[in-house]
């Protein structure tokens, strides 16, 4: 715990006038969005993708940043083949049309020295909505297994798929996604 | 149909469910560096239910396949750190077995107490079922209940004390489970 704080106190020193702008840099292994759905009205079931690439900036003394987030469809995991090929086919993810799904952001909310959310826009299907994420309990410290400086959350948001033209089985498969995903992001030498 | 069931009649009370495994997986979630909460699934299970909503009474089985863990991180192995932390190679099933079931007043099922066996070690725990329900199936026809399990386990409780704490101790555990009469 210790060595956290100083390497947080260490990074605060450095970055302070010189930096004012980090660049950050996702780690693919530690930020693998999960998404929610509503199956018959009851249960809840669970996909993810596992491939996504992302790039933060952030200025904490200005208290500004920016986030761009890719997600390749074709990563798209439920599980089970048959099911992984059902959801990817035309009407849901249609992943041979839509290679990607992004969500971009240059307005980070912050509250004190804490990023809280981001307000963007995401792109799902070729189409592209304003979205608004949360961002839970954020963090930057140095990474005590390889000492790198990073920061970190948990990016939470809710769309409605039917305003991205998803509409299919509706509402055997509910309309509303609850995404989850964890981020971790080194700052760039 | 009238023969079967002046037949089964006097079995009729408990009916037996078993799991539609596609739609039962479980997920677990874990703190990682006591920041970002990650999640993992196993990819197959299988399962019953046996449920008498009128005596208030039923079980439960619930078996995963530890060698179908699935991190996302690609294909697991011996050498991943995750084979590693279950023990794959001796543990081939993680299991939940429980024959007390709770109702609510209204005959719901709210919660399950009975018993998980993880690494070989056996203990106690209760699980919480939500949106627990039984209908007829829109898309088969046939009879189906359904709910969400949700618990949580401290894996140290278990022997599995690897990582702690970079990788949390205490793990949430989230399982489906729609289940057809069989």
């Amino acid at each position: 715990m210790n060595r956290l704080l100083v390497a947080c106190a260490m990074a605060g020193g450095v970055v302070a006038p010189a930096f004012a702008s980090d660049n950050y840099t996702f780690d693919p292994e530690y930020t693998i969005p999960v998404f929610e759905v509503g199956h018959l009205g009851f249960t809840t079931q669970r996909g993810r993708f596992d491939k996504m690439e992302g790039k933060a900036t952030l200025d904490f003394a200005a208290k500004s940043g920016s986030v761009q987030f890719t997600v390749f469809t074709n990563s798209l995991d439920m599980g089970s083949r048959a099911w992984t090929v059902h959801v990817s086919s035309e009407g849901l993810f249609n992943i041979e049309k839509y290679p990607t799904m992004m969500f971009k952001s240059d307005k980070l909310i912050f509250d004190s020295d804490k990023v809280v959310g981001a307000d963007g826009q995401f792109t799902l299907l070729g189409v592209t909505k304003p979205l608004t994420v949360a961002v839970n309990h954020f963090a930057c410290a140095a990474n005590p297994v390889n000492h790198k400086f990073m920061c970190a959350g948990d990016v939470a948001a809710t769309i409605k798929r039917s305003e991205f033209g998803m509409t299919k089985y509706i509402p055997t498969v509910s309309d509303e996604i609850r995404i989850s995903v964890p981020v971790e992001a080194y700052r760039d030498q | 149909m009238a023969l079967g069931l002046v037949l089964s009649a006097p079995a009729f009370a408990a009916q037996t469910y078993t799991l539609d495994t596609l739609h039962s997986a479980p997920t677990f979630e874990f703190k990682h560096l006591g920041i970002t909460t990650q999640s993992g699934r196993f990819n197959r299970v299988a399962g019953s239910v046996t449920l008498d909503p009128g005596a208030r009474k039923g079980s439960v089985t619930y078996e995963v396949e530890t060698s179908t863990l699935n991190m996302g991180y690609g294909a697991e192995g011996p050498e991943s750190p995750g084979y590693q932390l279950f023990d794959v190679g001796h543990f081939p099933k993680i299991t939940f077995k429980s024959s007390k079931l709770a109702f609510d007043k209204a005959g719901v099922v709210v919660a399950a107490d009975g018993e998980l066996s993880l690494l070989g070690v056996t203990r106690p725990l209760t699980v919480q079922v939500q949106h627990f329900q039984c209908s007829i199936s829109d898309l088969t026809k046939k009879p189906l209940c359904t709910a969400d399990v949700t618990a949580t386990v401290k894996r140290s409780e278990f022997g599995m004390l690897r990582f702690i704490p970079s990788i949390s101790d205490e793990v949430q555990v989230h399982v489906p489970i729609e289940a057809y009469q069989d």
